[in-house]
């Protein structure tokens, strides 16, 4: 640092407050003894500093603002009721609005009114669509529990894919039986009691359960039993028809007769299903696929089964509006 | 956040957050958008939050979305003079409910909206704080200030009746 003439102001009002270095100290007093002029400039500067005094500002209270205030609300009790209300009332504070209730009546009238503007919930207002939002569940599961679920259904759909062909071929053959006999209202009333009888239609079916054709003495198997009735003096009448037998049935349904193979002339688990002349045969699987399938459609599922390079089942997947599930065979071609 | 944990929330937010809306928008189907909006908003990040924080989340969201429709429809012809006939009316029969509803439509949107959390939800300053962006001071002061006011209209409308 260098001090002359020139620039020795401020340097001096450093020097005076005391924030030069002791080495810049030492210049500075060696530059005052030898300008003796400016050394009493010095003097004159270090005489003019005002001392602190102990002065103090007694209405303080009267500048401060309340938490009140700072809201924006003027008035005290108003600060108070709020702050009741919502839980934010000191225990002193809370005193003093007690007080000021008591000998006040308006704070009290003012306290009730601010408990009425506390909102409730209007709960008979609800969001009706609520499963819009909803979403639906994946259920990963086991290929073994899976493999439960379908034996299940398979089940299922085979007595299903069992009922309807039985019962298909009940209604047409009581069509068929009743073209010799006369309704129940031309059933004679002179004694003549009709009687029911259990009579063999002469159906081919044949056997799975013993492999082979089962046949009667007159050569033909005997099939499913159809009671009706057999009167004598009656007048034969025209037979009962139905109106529509296409629409109510599908022709190869109408047609089709219950034939299970027998499983050691044909391959096992085969799932052919043949139709020839209007006959078509059924193999065990083949019936429960076709139930299976009808189950599926009834149901409204959406089964879909994807297949590896090797035309092995690699992944299923069971979809409907209420439940998702897939699942895959090997857990190595994930 | 599971699936079921999200279709929990369902039924355990949607008719706030329904209310809240409705409170907020006065209009039904802007109402109903708003839950959906809100509802498809924590179901895109729902991995990602926590089942505890939905409910948080899902009234941000709402608020936000609520606050953005507001000011569109602001915007279109027609909102202020809706707002100057409810300013203008005067119910005949003091229904305490009825006359702080109509009061709550003419607070301003962030003293109703802090005041409706406080109230319908049970939401403490701080939780306010997140779902509006103010802080927990600011909250305190808005609900003060919508207190004030209800209670005044409140005594207003006495006086008229």
């Amino acid at each position: 640092m260098n001090i002359n003439r020139q620039n020795y102001e401020s340097i001096l009002i450093d020097y005076i407050d005391g924030l030069l270095n002791k080495d810049d100290s030492a210049k500075v007093e060696r530059f005052l003894l030898m300008n003796p002029d400016i050394a009493d400039e010095v003097e004159g500067i270090r005489e003019a500093t005002v001392p602190p005094t102990n002065t103090v500002f007694s209405n303080k209270n009267r500048l401060k603002k309340s938490l009140g205030e700072a809201m924006g609300i003027n008035n005290s009790s108003d600060y108070l009721c709020i702050a009741e209300l919502e839980g934010d009332i000191s225990d002193h504070e809370l005193r003093d609005l007690n007080t000021l209730s008591t000998q006040n009546p308006n704070v009290e009238k003012s306290r009730q009114q601010y408990r009425k503007t506390k909102l409730s919930a209007p709960t008979a207002i609800t969001f009706v669509n609520k499963s819009e939002l909803k979403r639906l569940s994946i259920i990963p599961i086991r290929l073994k529990t899976f493999r439960i679920a379908t034996t299940a259904a398979a089940t299922i759909a085979l007595l299903v894919a069992l009922y309807q062909p039985l019962n298909i071929e009940h209604t047409s053959s009581i069509a068929i039986t009743n073209s010799a006999i006369g309704p129940k209202q031309s059933m004679p009333s002179n004694g003549n009691t009709p009687k029911a009888t259990v009579t063999n239609e002469t159906r081919s079916k044949t056997s799975t359960q013993t492999g082979r054709t089962q046949t009667n003495d007159s050569g033909v198997e005997p099939t499913a039993s159809i009671n009706k009735w057999e009167s004598t003096n009656t007048k034969p009448v025209e037979p009962i028809k139905l109106l529509q037998p296409k629409m109510a049935i599908a022709p190869s349904v109408l047609a089709s007769k219950l034939e299970i193979r027998n499983s050691n002339t044909s391959t096992q688990h085969t799932t052919i299903v043949q139709q020839t002349g209007g006959t078509r045969e059924y193999t065990a699987l083949g019936l429960a696929k076709n139930g299976l399938k009808r189950a599926v459609n009834f149901l409204g599922f959406d089964v879909q089964i994807e297949k590896n390079n090797e035309g092995k089942i690699k992944k299923i997947a069971v979809e409907s509006s209420m439940l998702a599930f897939t699942t895959t065979r090997n857990k190595n071609e994930r | 956040m599971t699936i079921k944990e999200f279709n929990n929330c369902v039924d355990l937010y949607s008719d706030g957050i329904y209310r809240f809306a409705l409170k907020m928008l006065r209009n039904e189907e802007l109402a109903q958008d708003n839950v959906q909006d809100s509802f498809e908003k924590l179901w895109v990040k729902h991995t990602g939050v926590d089942a505890a924080k939905a409910k948080s989340y899902l009234f941000t969201t709402s608020y936000n979305a609520s606050i953005d429709t507001i000011r569109r429809e602001k915007l279109k012809q027609g909102y202020l003079q809706q707002t100057n006939e409810h300013a203008t009316y005067q119910p005949t029969n003091y229904d305490v409910s009825q006359v702080l509803s109509q009061a709550i439509e003419q607070l301003p949107d962030i003293q109703k909206s802090a005041i409706l959390l406080r109230d319908y939800e049970g939401y403490s300053y701080e939780e306010i704080g997140e779902i509006t962006g103010l802080n927990e001071s600011q909250v305190k002061v808005y609900i003060y200030r919508a207190r004030l006011f209800l209670k005044n209209y409140l005594v207003s409308i006495d006086n008229l009746i």
